[in-house]
């Protein structure tokens, strides 16, 4: 098979893959729904700590940190899954490198979270009593892109090291938790540790373009940041599944230990 | 006793065996920690950081116990142990309560312990006037989320999408349940559902223990979690009968 074919059958496999686990009603029901209300438990958070201003601050922010539960949580099940069925070293032996291979996989589920993203902002600026902030919102989608792309690199970073291991829940669990607190999502982060670590994360300069191209601001320097940080995790996650892969030959552990 | 307190201690070693619940106790209370105190931390007075230190305590011991103490029926019957746990000569009640038993206080030892680090990290100061009436609320806490646990392990045991529902019944919860989210904040009718849920009397009693203690909401907290049990053990019954006459669990 070409490159390219191989590539065409991951994006199929993933497609394939949401539709068995996730039928329409269950998606809806499982995944969708308890999106959509722990974005709305954040956007009270945000009201509870900021009032109403702290409540647009922490609706404008839910719509991107809507991305986190499909492409940094939901994604880290494709190596997982390939793993416990023993698949992983057949993929590896393919002529396209594996963690390409997984972010054609994971485009059904970074189409899903943006539907889940337009989902949350129709929802949230209805229930919050928002409703001139929809349109602003869900007419700037498309600026999430960036978003998602990093943060599918980082779930699948994340999960690499502890595939095939006992830690596999914590690390998406733990990945998720901590853009969440650090991303400027729910509360304008002022500690400058947290900063720091917050502008290495997905999420961080897509909150912060998104919520400048709502004030009229110039927000092409933070999109671009954006990108930027998705190209680091795209780089680290080609080395960390290149080594994944040395060591899973080399000592039948990890992604081989199925 | 002896067969309960055993399935309590199983159950204990085999969470410590699964990094899963440090997800649910130290991550999630660490994420809803940070995200309900440093925005305000230099003006978050002592009451105000006992209601958000017991309702991240109730709202984190709830995803916990849905994962953890709710998740053991399903688990056993994903390891094939289901058969051998609930046929020994305990009867199946008895290993079931035993087991929620165990995972319930690890659930609640690890948030606690999360909790009392993050408070103490971030310079946080509670107020609790009634220490005593304080610790009595975290052991009803005990008991009241065995009851919860209980109902939900054994209803969503009943369903081939066990896996998809738990992640439902997560977030709504955390929203209705008066824990984290005031019912003052909610709507009217959204507090009145939540009110059928045993953490929001909970979170009222633990945060009177900042002044003056409301019995009335532990009583009602323990109400709502006898009919929690009653609820379970039916469903248990039904799930035996599923599994034991009709052989049909495999399918549910």
């Amino acid at each position: 098979m070409s490159w390219h074919e191989i590539l065409r059958a991951n994006a199929r496999l993933g497609w394939a893959m949401l539709r068995a686990d996730w039928p329409p009603l269950v998606w809806l029901v499982g995944a969708l729904l308890p999106e959509v209300v722990r974005m709305l438990v954040f956007v009270a958070i945000g009201s509870i700590t900021g009032g109403s201003e702290g409540a647009r601050y922490a609706l404008i922010g839910c719509v991107v940190l809507s991305v986190a539960g499909t492409c940094v949580s939901a994604v880290t099940d494709i190596p997982a899954i390939d793993v416990a069925l023993g698949t992983y070293r057949t993929i590896a032996a393919a002529g396209v490198p594996v963690f390409v291979q997984y972010v054609a996989r994971a485009l059904a589920l970074a189409a899903a979270a943006l539907v889940v993203s337009v989902c949350v902002a129709i929802t949230l600026g209805l229930v919050t009593g928002q409703p001139a902030m929809i349109w602003p919102l869900v007419s700037r989608v498309w600026m999430l892109l960036p978003a998602v792309a990093a943060a599918t690199m980082l779930g699948l970073v994340v999960i690499a090291p502890a595939i095939g291991s006992n830690w596999e829940g914590i690390t998406y669990n733990a990945a998720t938790a901590l853009v969440t607190v650090v991303s400027g999502a729910v509360f304008a982060v002022t500690v400058p540790t947290l900063q720091a670590v917050g502008d290495v994360l997905p999420l961080t300069h897509a909150i912060r373009a998104l919520r400048e191209s709502l004030t009229g601001e110039p927000w092409m320097g933070e999109w671009m940041l954006e990108f930027a940080v998705a190209t680091g995790w795209c780089i680290i996650g080609a080395f960390v599944y290149r080594a994944q892969t040395a060591r899973g030959r080399r000592t039948g552990r990890g992604a081989y230990a199925a | 006793m002896h067969a309960l307190f055993a399935s309590a201690r199983n159950q204990v070693a085999i969470v410590l065996t699964r990094a899963t619940n440090l997800a649910t106790g130290v991550v999630v209370p660490l994420m809803l920690m940070s995200l309900l105190t440093l925005p305000r931390l230099h003006h978050l007075d002592p009451t105000t950081a006992t209601a958000v230190f017991t309702g991240v305590l109730l709202a984190s011991f709830w995803g916990a116990s849905l994962w953890s103490g709710a998740g053991i029926l399903r688990r056993e019957r994903d390891m094939g142990t289901l058969a051998p746990s609930v046929t020994g000569r305990p009867s199946a009640l008895t290993m079931l309560l035993g087991k929620t038993l165990g995972g319930v206080v690890f659930d609640i030892g690890l948030i606690v312990v999360t909790n009392v680090l993050f408070v103490l990290a971030a310079g946080i100061r509670l107020r609790i006037a009634h220490p005593f009436v304080f610790m009595l609320g975290v052991i009803v806490v005990v008991v009241c989320g065995v009851a919860s646990s209980l109902m939900i392990g054994a209803l969503l045991i009943l369903s081939r999408y066990a896996f998809q529902l738990t992640t439902a019944l997560g977030t709504p919860v955390m929203l209705l349940g008066g824990t984290i989210i005031p019912h003052d904040v909610l709507p009217p009718w959204a507090a009145a559902i939540g009110n059928v849920i045993n953490l929001a009397w909970l979170q009222r009693f633990m945060v009177s223990t900042a002044t003056t203690p409301d019995w009335s909401a532990l009583l009602i907290a323990l109400g709502l979690s006898a009919a929690y049990a009653a609820v379970g053990i039916v469903a248990v019954r039904v799930m035996l009968r599923w599994a034991r006459k009709e052989g049909t669990l495999e399918l549910a």
